[in-house]
């Protein structure tokens, strides 16, 4: 695969797990500053990682979310848990990643993820 | 509290917990950073040691808690389960405090924890 295949690949997987409206409002604010950096992630982590079989998406979610938890990447870990439902991914699911997230990040790790998950769903029953 | 006397007071309360390790920790940096030597007894010992409002004992269990939780300190840690000893924890209550991380920093970090008091604790039973 050359760069632009890549590219492209990988816009596709983005758009599949992040939704539309997420990958175009980060391509609309592209500008000389972020660019290089959004054609990385696009590359990158959805052309060279996500695309990989190997893993489901539905797993490759769920090993995600619980990572965020753990690294403390409160924004990240919202983006993800609102692109896990297009991934298969269920609130019950969710919910057992951050119970098991409790015993290796500790409770108040998990307690934040749960509050932030909530949040996300809050907002968006908001928006439907 | 003034501070003309921080190294002095700084380096008396490190003897009172370290006994004569407290010239091995400050003898490990004279080669290359004396002044990080010197920051640490005039900083962590003459004034935050120093200050009134909370025992040596409380001090060195608050210690041994962050140590833990942060999981990236081992040798220090190990340092602090010897300090937190010599002035007066109990084996028992050191493996107290780093079970109670387990709940706010993981089981990782935990277990990382009693493994280094069980080498703290092997290190004195063989010098008795």
């Amino acid at each position: 695969m050359d760069e632009s295949e890549r590219y492209t690949k990988g816009i596709e997987v983005r758009r599949a797990v992040l939704g539309d409206k997420h990958v175009n409002r980060a391509l609309e604010n592209k500008n000389s500053f972020n660019e290089e950096f959004q054609d990385l992630i696009t590359r990158y982590a959805w052309g060279e990682i996500w695309t990989r079989p190997g893993l489901p998406r539905h797993t490759r979610s769920l090993i995600t979310i619980a990572m965020l938890v753990a690294l403390n990447r409160g924004e990240e870990f919202r983006i993800h848990v609102r692109a896990a439902a297009n991934n298969g991914v269920t609130r019950d699911e969710i919910k057992e990643v951050l119970l098991q997230a409790a015993i290796y990040c500790g409770v108040p790790a998990a307690n934040s993820a749960f509050h932030a998950a909530e949040e996300v769903w809050a907002e968006q029953e908001r928006r439907v | 509290m003034d501070d003309a006397n921080r190294y002095e007071r700084g380096l008396a309360k490190l003897q009172e917990i370290y006994g004569e390790r407290a010239q091995i920790l400050i003898a490990s940096l004279k080669d290359i950073a004396p002044d990080l030597g010197r920051y640490i007894v005039e900083f962590g010992f003459g004034d935050i040691h120093c200050r009134p409002g909370l025992n040596l004992k409380s001090r060195e269990i608050a210690t041994v808690a962050a140590l833990t939780a942060l999981g990236n300190a081992a040798p220090q840690l190990r340092a602090h389960i010897h300090a937190a000893l010599n002035v007066g924890c109990s084996e028992q209550e050191v493996i107290e405090i780093i079970m109670q991380m387990a709940l706010y920093a993981g089981f990782p970090a935990a277990l990382n924890g009693i493994q280094a008091a069980r080498e703290v604790f092997m290190e004195r039973a063989g010098k008795k």
